[in-house]
C-alpha cells in the first residue's frame, strides 16, 4: 500500500508554547513531519503559536501561520488555505484537542478534511476515560478499578466504593495538571475540584492507588495493514506515584524477565490494534512486582514525551515513520536509513543501556514545593547511553547540570540519616542523592527498598556506585579499579576527588554506534555513545568539520531557542561546505536527530566526555556560540585542549563576563553602565549596596535567566539572596548594581569582527526589573527615539568591535531619563534570535555562522547597520508553568520564571499585542467580571489611571483597603475586599466566589509562600485567573481590552510571505 | 556483589586466532562450540536449555544478562545445550519474582564455562562480518596453541538432541500430534497442548507406517539443532509425509527437513537469524515479527514450483521463511511460532496447523 493520491495539501498542528509537560519534543515531532511530508511532495501548512522552534522556519512548510492555537484560528485557516488533510499526532495534547473539536463539530466532515493517522473514536477510545475503559474491558485488557465523575461529591462516593488511596486524574489535560493522590476524604475534595477546573470537559477519574507497582512504557507502532510492532520497553526507575516525565526511566525494561515481557509486548500491540491507530502509540502499564498481575494506566493515541525518548534510545526516527504511516505507506515499505538495509517493520534490538534524568526547575525556584507526585513538574530531561546502567546514570547526572558529578549532593551531605530519611519521605527530586547519601550511611538496601520501592535490582547497582567510590577513596588506584570506575563513566575529576591521586589518563573513551540492530546489520548511523571499550567504531571525518554543541536539558532561562540556534549553525555550515559534529544529552530536540548534523555524539556537555570526542574525531575547530550558556561554558576548556574556537574568541567572552574586563571596556569605549561591585561576602555585599542605595540588583555573574538574580531593597533583602546564591557552588564573584527602573530594550546584532547587522531593536514592555525573558517585548519599539536608537547601534558597534565579536552578541540596554545604560553584553545567541529572525527575514543564524567562518557581512546581502523595519509589529509574550509549581510565587522579576513563549503578529500593535496575549491563553471577559488590585505603594499613583480604564470597560473593581481609599478619592468606584486574616469573608474567599476575572498584584518582594500577597497569586493560578504581576502588563493588557477586537476579525499572517 | 570476587581472567578464543579477554563466569574449565550472537536480551536461561542451541557458545548483544534469575519452569528441555555463554556484564544478585536462582549460581551448578566483561558489540561485528565460528572459552589453565589446532578442524557434528520433556497433557483434547522430535522446545509443545493438542513424541526416523498407526490428526516437525544433517531415515519419512495427505506443519529444522524432502537445498546465511526480531513477510499479506534461531536457510532457487511454493520471506534480506507444499495440507516455517497466540492474529501460524486438522476431521466427517 504505497502513499494515498488522495492527500496533496497537509495542515500540521504543532504544540504552541513550552510549558511544563509539553515541551521541545514537538518541535523534534513536527519538524520530522514536515520533512517527510515534503519528501512525499506534499504541500505544508503550519499552525504553531510558538517562534522559537524550527518547524515554524521558513523552509519548514509553504504556509506557515504563527497564530492563537485555538479552534477559530485553526478553522479560519483552513478555510482560507483548504487543506484536504489533517495531521493531528504530532503536536501533543494541544493538538489533539483541537483536532478532535473540529471533528467532534462536524467541521472537517463539512470543509472536506480527513483526519490523518487516526480517527475520532480511536481518540475518543483512548482518551475519555469511560470509552478507554470500555474498549479495554472489551479486548479483556485489565485496567485499574476505577470511575469517572463530575462533581466533588460524586468523587467522594466512588472513593468510598474503591477504597483509599485513590489517585484522581482530570480528562484531557497535559502532565497530569491538577491531578494527585488522596489519601482522606478531606484532601480528596481539594485535589477533585482543582481537577475538575483543569480538565477540558469537566471529568476527573478516581481511580485505586496502585503506587509501588512498576511503572512500564512501551512504543508502539502500527500501519494501516495491521502490521504493528514496539519500538522499545522503558521502565521507570520510580515505581507508580512519581509522574513518568519526573522519573528516572532505564530502557529497555531491566527488572522484567521475558514471561512479563512478552505479555506487555503482546498487549501493548494488542491495543494499538483495538484502538486502530495509523502511526505511533505510547502504553503505561502498571506491574505488580510480585505476580503477572498488570494494569493499564494510560494509552497517548499520538506522538508524545515518551515516543521522543524511544526515538533517540533506538535511533527509530518514530514521528518520521509515523507521518509516512499517516499517508499511506506501510511499516514494511518504509526502509529504515539508519542501517539502509532493514525496514521500519524490524523492531530495533538495543546493545546498551538507555537513561532518562528529568531536569528540574528547583534549583531557581527555592520556595515552590518539590514533591513529585502524578503531577509533572521537570521542565526537561537529558538522556544518557551507556553499556551499563551505572555509566547510563553517571552520564546523566553530570548532563542534567544541576552541579553534581557524581551520586553526591553537598546539601544532603551534611545531613544526618534521620533527616536523610525525611528528605527520601518528602519524595522530591532530590529522592536518588538521598539514597545514595544513606547508602553511604551504611542503610540497607532492603529498608530503602521498603521506603521507596524502587526495584532493588536499581538499588543495588547505586549501592554498587557508592562501593566503588568507597574504594577509591580507600585506595591505592590501580589501573584495574581506574579502569573499573571508567566502565562505568566516572570523570577523572571525581576519581581524582575521590581517590586523592592525579590521573594522567594514558587513553580516551572510545565510540560505538546506535544503529537500531545491535550490530546484527552493518550500519552507517553517524550516532555514537562512549564506552570504555577498546574497540572504537569511529573514524574520524576526513573533511573539513567544525564542533557545534547543543544546550543540554531544556530548563527556564535555556530552552528551546537555543536548539533552534545549534541546528541553525549546523545547517549553514553544511551549505559553507563544512562538515559538523554535534554534541547534546537532550532526547527532546531537533539537534539530536542523526541526520541534522553529519555525525551526532550523545554525550554530557562537559570537558572531558567532550575532550574524548575532540580526540576520536581529530577536531581541531568548534564553534560554541549557539548552544547557550552549556556551550559558551565549554570555550576555555577547549582552547586547552588546542581546538580554535570560530567566531568570537573564548577571552572576549570572558571579558563580556568578567565584572573588572567589562568595566574597563564600558569604560573605554565611553559607555555608561549602572554603577555596580563585584563582592563575594555577605559583608561585601551590604556594603556595597549601601554604598550603591537601594534598590539594587544582586545576582551572580556567569548566569543565565537571571538564576539567583533579585533586586534588593535593604540589608535583610542583600544577606537572603546572598545566601541562595551561595547555596550552589560559587566559584565566580557576586554582582551588585545600582538598580534603574527605565525602559529595557535589546538588540541583537551579528557581527563579522568589523561590521555589524541589527535586524532588529525590541523594546520591552516591562520597565527593567522584569527578566527579558518574561517580559512582552516588542519589535519595532514604539517609544524609542530615533537618536536614542541611534546610540545603541552605536554602542552595539563600539562593544562588537572591541570585543572582536564575530557571530552574533546580544545586548540589553536600560533607557532611564533619557540616558542609554548598557545592563548585559552576551557574546553568544539569544532566546530573542529565531523569533527576529522570523519576523524581519534575516536569517541571523545562518549569517552569524558564515561570519564565524569567515565570510563578511557586506558580501551577504542584507547590509550593514540597523535592518530596515519591517511593516508588521510583532510582540511575543511569556508564558508561564505556574499551575505546575505549587507554592511558587508568580511575582515578576530579574530571575526568570516563563518557560516558553509565544508570538503576535499583526499590522498594528495593539492587534498584535491582542494576537499574543490571545495565544498565550488570556481572555476577554468583556467586563463580565470584577477585577481585583492589590498594589505596592509605589505603584499606586501610577494604577489609578488603569484603574480609571478598567472600570470604563464596565468591570467591577475590588481592592484592599489602602488601594481601594486611593482610587474611591480619585472617583473610581472601588469594593473594599477584606486582608488576609482580618475577617471571613477576605480576599482569598473572594477569589474562590467566581467573581473575579483578572487580578493586579504588584509587589515590593515575594517568594516566600507564607505571604499574604503570594498566598492571593497563588489562588489565582489554582483558579486559573489571570494576574499580572507588573503595573506595565496591565496597563498593556488594557490597552488589548480598549481594542475591544476578537483574534477572529484579525487577518492571519503568513510568515512565509513576510 | 563485588566485581573484585569473580575477577578471575578467562579469554573467548575465536578459530580465526582473534581473542576477547573477559572475567571467569559460571563452570573454571575449557568450553569448545559455535559462537554465535543472539539479539534477545531475556530469553538467557530458554536459550540454554533449548536442544535447538545445542554445540553452541551464545553471545547476547544485550549488556545486561540474568538481571531476573532462573526459574527452572523456564527451561526448554531438560539440562543445558548450550555449551557456552558469553556477556558484558551478568548479574550477581537477580530481582525478580520468579527467581529461584541466580544466573552464575546456575552456570556454575550445571557446569557451563561463561565469560563476562567482553565487548559483546566488538565480538558480534567480527561474527556478523566473518560469519559465525568456532570458538573456545577458556577459563583457567589451557594451552591456547593447542586449542586453536583443534577449532581449526571442523566440528563434529553431535548427536541429534531429543525433547527428553515428555510432553505435557492437554486440558481439553481436540486433536492428536504426532510430534517428530528433531529437538523440540518445550514452548512449542505448550504452544500445541494450550489450545487442546494431545502430543505424542516420536523419533524423526519414525517410519511412516509406525507414525500412521498412531492414527494422528496431523503431525508437527519439531525445531532442532541448526546443524542438522538429516538421517535417510528421517528424510523417508519425510516424503512419506508429504504423499500421505496428512496435516503437516514443520518449524524451524523441522522445516528445512521438509524443504529438502521435498528436493530443496539448504545454505548457510552471512550471519544467521537469533532474535526475537525479525519481520517476516506473507506473500501478498501481513508482515509481523518473528523469533528465530538458525544458521541455514532454504535456497530460493531451490524450491521446485511443482512440489513447493514460497509463502513468507524475510523483510530484510528476503530469505525464504515459509512453505507451503504442493498437493497436501502441509506447510512449514523457519521461525518460531508464537506459542501464546499471536495478540495481533497475524502469525498464528500453529493457528492454521489446527485448522487444517480441523478441516480434515469435517472432511473425514463428511466423507
Amino acid at each position: 500500500m504505497p502513499k494515498r493520491s488522495d492527500i496533496r495539501r497537509v495542515l500540521v498542528i504543532g504544540s504552541g508554547p513550552i510549558v511544563i509537560g509539553q515541551a521541545a519534543e514537538f518541535d523534534y515531532a513536527g519538524t520530522q513531519a514536515c520533512k517527510a511530508l515534503h519528501e512525499e511532495g506534499l504541500e505544508v501548512i503550519l499552525i504553531n503559536s510558538n517562534p522559537a522552534t524550527i518547524m515554524t522556519d521558513k523552509h519548514m512548510a509553504d504556509h506557515i501561520y504563527v497564530e492563537p492555537l485555538n479552534v477559530e484560528t485553526v478553522q479560519r485557516i483552513i478555510r482560507l488555505e483548504r487543506p484536504d488533510s489533517l495531521l493531528p499526532t504530532l503536536g501533543g495534547q494541544t493538538g489533539l484537542n483541537l483536532a478532535m473539536e473540529l471533528a467532534e463539530s462536524g467541521f472537517l466532515e463539512r470543509e472536506g478534511v480527513k483526519l490523518l493517522g487516526c480517527n475520532p473514536e480511536s481518540i475518543k477510545k483512548a482518551e475519555d476515560r469511560e470509552a478507554f475503559r470500555e474498549t479495554m474491558m472489551s479486548i479483556g485488557e485489565p485496567i485499574v478499578p476505577s470511575g469517572v465523575v463530575e462533581t466533588v461529591e460524586d468523587a467522594k462516593a466512588l472513593a468510598l466504593q474503591i477504597g483509599y488511596p485513590v489517585i484522581v486524574r482530570p480528562a484531557y489535560t497535559l502532565g497530569g495538571t491538577g491531578g494527585g493522590i488522596a489519601e482522606t476524604p478531606e484532601q480528596l475534595v481539594e485535589i477533585a475540584e482543582n481537577g475538575l477546573r483543569h480538565s477540558r470537559v469537566g471529568q476527573v477519574l478516581i481511580e485505586r492507588c496502585i503506587a509501588g507497582w512498576k511503572e512500564i512504557e512501551f512504543e508502539a507502532m502500527r500501519d494501516a495493514s495491521g502490521c504493528a510492532i514496539t519500538i522499545c520497553s522503558m521502565e521507570n526507575v520510580d515505581p507508580v506515584g512519581i509522574h513518568t516525565g519526573d522519573s528516572i526511566v532505564v530502557a529497555p525494561a531491566q527488572t522484567l524477565g521475558e514471561p512479563e515481557l512478552s505479555m506487555l509486548h503482546a498487549s501493548a500491540l494488542k491495543i494499538i490494534t483495538a484502538l486502530g491507530i495509523e502511526g505511533g502509540c505510547n502504553v503505561q502499564f502498571a506491574l505488580d512486582p510480585d505476580s503477572m498481575e498488570y494494569a493499564l494506566i494510560e494509552v497517548n493515541p499520538r506522538l508524545s514525551r515518551s515516543s521522543a525518548l524511544a526515538s533517540k534510545a533506538t535511533g527509530f526516527p518514530i514521528a518520521k515513520v509515523a507521518t509516512k504511516l499517516a499517508v499511506g505507506y506501510r511499516l514494511d515499505e518504509i526502509l529504515n536509513t539508519v542501517t539502509g538495509k532493514t525496514y521500519a517493520c524490524s523492531e530495533p534490538a538495543v546493545d546498551y543501556v538507555v537513561l532518562k534524568f528529568p531536569k528540574w526547575p528547583f534549583d531557581k525556584f527555592v520556595h515552590a514545593q518539590r514533591k513529585l507526585g502524578t503531577q509533572m513538574k521537570a521542565t526537561g530531561e537529558v538522556m544518557a547511553i551507556a553499556t551499563s546502567f551505572e555509566g547510563a546514570l553517571m552520564k546523566s547526572v553530570r548532563s542534567a547540570e544541576i552541579g553534581c558529578d557524581h551520586l553526591w549532593q553537598k546539601e544532603l551531605e551534611t545531613l544526618d540519616k534521620d533527616a536523610l530519611f525525611k528528605v527520601l519521605a518528602a519524595c522530591d527530586d532530590r529522592r536518588i542523592f538521598a539514597i545514595a547519601a544513606l547508602l553511604r550511611r551504611g542503610v540497607t538496601v532492603d529498608t530503602l527498598f521498603s521506603l521507596t520501592k524502587i526495584d532493588r535490582f536499581f538499588l543495588r547497582k547505586l549501592k554498587g556506585l557508592v562501593e566503588l567510590e568507597g574504594e577509591l577513596a580507600q585506595g591505592p588506584l590501580t589501573d584495574e579499579l581506574y579502569n573499573r570506575a571508567k566502565t562505568f563513566c566516572f570523570p577523572d575529576g571525581v576519581i581524582e576527588r575521590l581517590s586523592g591521586c592525579k590521573v594522567t589518563p594514558t587513553r580516551r573513551a572510545s565510540f560505538k554506534m546506535v544503529d537500531t540492530c545491535a550490530a546484527e546489520y552493518d550500519a552507517a548511523t553517524p550516532y555514537f555513545y562512549s564506552t570504555w571499550d577498546e574497540q572504537c567504531e569511529v573514524s574520524p571525518i576526513q573533511h573539513k568539520k567544525v564542533l557545534v554543541f547543543g544546550s543540554g536539558p531544556i530548563r527556564i532561562g535555556q530552552g528551546i531557542e537555543f536548539d533552534y540556534c545549534s541546528v541553525h549553525c549546523v545547517w549553514a555550515a553544511k551549505r559553507c561546505g563544512c562538515d559538523t559534529v554535534i554534541v547534546n544529552n537532550n532526547p527532546e530536540t531537533v539537534s539530536t536527530d542523526f541526520d541534522t548534523a553529519d555525525r551526532l555524539y550523545f554525550e554530557p556537555l562537559t570537558p572531558e566526555d567532550v575532550r574524548a570526542i575532540v580526540q576520536a574525531e581529530g577536531i581541531t575547530q568548534a564553534i560554541v556560540q549557539f548552544g547557550g550558556q552549556t556551550a559558551i561554558k565549554l570555550a576555555g576548556c577547549l582552547a586547552d585542549m588546542g581546538v580554535e574556537i570560530l567566531g568570537t574568541s573564548a577571552d572576549s567572552i570572558d571579558a563580556a563576563e568578567d565584572r573588572e574586563r567589562f568595566d574597563a571596556l564600558l569604560k573605554k569605549c565611553g559607555i555608561p553602565r549602572p554603577a555596580g561591585d563585584t563582592v563575594f561576602t555577605v559583608q561585601q555585599a551590604v556594603e556595597a549596596a549601601n554604598r550603591l542605595g537601594y534598590p539594587v540588583l544582586v545576582r551572580p555573574s556567569y548566569v543565565l535567566g537571571g538564576q539567583g538574580m533579585a533586586i534588593a531593597f535593604s540589608d535583610e533583602d542583600v544577606a537572603e539572596y546572598m545566601e541562595i546564591v551561595n547555596r550552589t557552588t560559587q566559584e565566580h564573584p557576586v554582582l551588585i548594581d545600582k538598580y534603574l527602573m527605565g525602559k529595557e530594550v535589546e538588540v541583537d546584532a551579528i557581527c563579522d569582527g568589523q561590521d555589524i547587522l541589527i535586524p532588529g531593536i525590541m523594546e520591552h514592555v516591562e520597565r527593567a526589573g522584569v527578566h527579558s525573558g518574561d517580559s512582552i517585548s516588542v519589535y519595532p519599539t514604539r517609544t524609542i527615539s530615533g537618536r536614542t536608537k541611534l546610540t545603541m547601534v552605536n554602542y552595539t558597534a563600539a562593544i562588537a568591535r572591541e570585543l572582536k565579536v564575530k557571530g552574533l552578541v546580544n545586548i540589553q540596554f536600560v533607557v532611564y531619563n533619557d540616558e542609554v545604560y548598557i545592563i548585559e553584553v552576551n557574546p553568544r545567541s539569544s532566546r530573542t534570535v529565531p523569533y527576529i529572525s522570523k519576523v524581519t527575514g534575516v536569517p541571523m543564524v545562518e549569517l552569524a555562522t558564515r561570519c564565524v567562518l569567515g565570510e563578511k557581512l557586506s558580501d551577504m546581502g542584507y547590509g550593514t547597520g540597523l535592518y530596515p523595519e519591517g511593516q508588521f509589529h510583532a510582540v511575543k509574550v511569556p508564558v508561564f508553568s505556574f499551575e505546575k509549581l505549587h507554592d511558587l510565587d508568580t511575582q515578576l522579576g530579574p530571575e526568570m520564571k516563563s518557560t516558553g513563549e509565544v508570538l503576535g503578529l499583526a499590522e498594528d500593535y495593539r492587534q498584535a499585542l491582542l494576537k499574543g496575549i490571545t495565544a498565550a491563553g488570556y481572555r476577554n471577559r468583556k467586563g463580565d467580571c470584577g477585577v481585583l488590585l492589590t498594589v505596592r505603594d509605589s505603584d499606586k499613583q501610577e494604577l489609578i489611571p488603569i484603574a480609571d480604564r478598567i472600570a470604563a470597560l464596565g468591570y467591577e473593581l475590588y481592592a484592599t483597603a489602602g488601594t481601594a481609599r486611593l482610587l474611591n478619592s480619585n472617583m473610581i468606584a472601588t469594593n473594599v475586599v477584606r486582608k488576609i486574616g482580618e475577617g471571613k469573608p477576605d480576599i482569598l474567599d473572594l477569589l474562590d466566589s467566581g467573581k473575579i476575572g483578572y487580578v493586579i498584584s504588584t509587589d515590593t518582594k515575594g517568594r516566600i509562600p507564607s505571604l499574604d500577597s503570594v498566598k492571593i497569586r497563588r489562588k489565582a493560578v489554582e483558579r486559573s485567573i489571570p494576574c499580572f504581576t507588573s503595573i506595565d502588563t496591565a496597563d498593556a493588557f488594557v490597552s488589548c481590552l480598549e481594542l475591544d477586537m476578537d483574534t477572529a476579525e484579525l487577518d492571519l499572517v503568513d510568515i512565509t510571505k513576510l | 556483589m563485588n566485581m573484585k570476587e569473580s575477577s578471575q581472567k578467562a579469554v573467548l578464543l575465536l578459530a580465526d586466532g582473534t581473542r576477547f579477554e573477559g572475567r571467569a563466569l559460571g563452570a573454571r574449565g575449557v568450553a569448545v562450540g559455535e559462537v554465535v550472537f543472539h539479539t534477545s536480551g531475556t530469553s538467557t536461561h530458554q536459550l540454554l536449555t533449548t536442544p535447538a542451541c545445542q554445540g553452541q557458545i551464545l553471545a547476547f548483544t544485550t549488556p545486561l544478562i540474568g538481571n531476573c534469575g532462573v526459574n527452572e519452569d523456564d527451561a526448554q528441555g531438560t539440562g543445558v545445550f548450550a555449551v557456552g555463554m558469553v556477556v558484558r556484564e551478568c548479574c550477581r544478585v537477580p530481582s525478580n519474582f520468579r527467581s529461584r536462582q541466580s544466573l552464575p549460581d546456575y552456570l556454575s551448578q550445571r557446569g557451563v564455562v561463561a565469560i563476562e566483561g567482553v565487548d559483546t558489540r566488538a565480538l558480534t561485528r567480527h561474527l556478523r562480518d566473518k560469519g559465525s565460528c568456532r570458538g573456545a572459552i577458556v577459563s583457567g589453565q589451557a594451552d591456547e596453541a593447542a586449542l586453536l589446532r583443534e577449532l581449526a578442524s571442523p566440528a563434529p557434528v553431535p548427536p541429534a538432541p531429543r525433547a527428553a520433556q515428555p510432553a505435557p497433557r492437554p486440558r481439553r483434547e481436540d486433536f492428536h500430534v504426532a510430534v517428530l522430535d528433531l529437538g523440540c522446545c518445550r514452548d512449542l509443545l505448550l504452544g500445541l497442548t494450550l489450545r487442546g493438542c494431545r502430543v505424542t513424541l516420536l523419533a524423526p526416523d519414525t517410519p511412516f507406517d509406525d507414525i500412521a498407526a498412531l492414527g494422528p490428526d496431523g503431525v508437527l516437525l519439531s525445531d532442532g539443532p541448526e546443524r542438522l544433517t538429516p538421517t535417510e531415515g528421517a528424510l523417508q519419512t519425510a516424503r512419506a509425509l508429504l504423499q500421505s495427505g496428512l496435516p503437516l506443519y514443520g518449524v524451524d529444522a523441522g522445516h528445512q527437513l521438509l524443504a529438502v524432502a521435498a528436493g530443496c537445498r539448504l545454505e548457510p546465511l552471512p550471519a544467521g537469524h537469533r532474535g526475537p526480531n525479525h519481520p517476516v513477510h506473507a506473500t501478498g499479506g501481513a508482515t509481523f515479527t518473528t523469533t528465530q534461531r538458525h544458521g541455514l536457510t532454504v535456497v530460493p532457487e531451490s524450491v521446485d514450483p511443482a512440489r513447493a511454493a514460497v509463502t513468507h520471506v524475510n523483510r530484510n534480506d528476503g530469505s525464504v521463511e515459509g512453505l507451503r507444499y504442493a498437493g497436501c495440507p502441509a506447510f512449514s516455517t523457519q521461525y518460531l511460532p508464537d506459542h501464546r497466540g499471536d495478540s495481533t492474529g497475524r502469525a498464528d501460524a500453529i493457528g492454521a496447523f489446527l485448522s487444517a486438522m480441523a478441516q480434515r476431521k469435517e472432511g473425514g466427517l463428511n466423507a
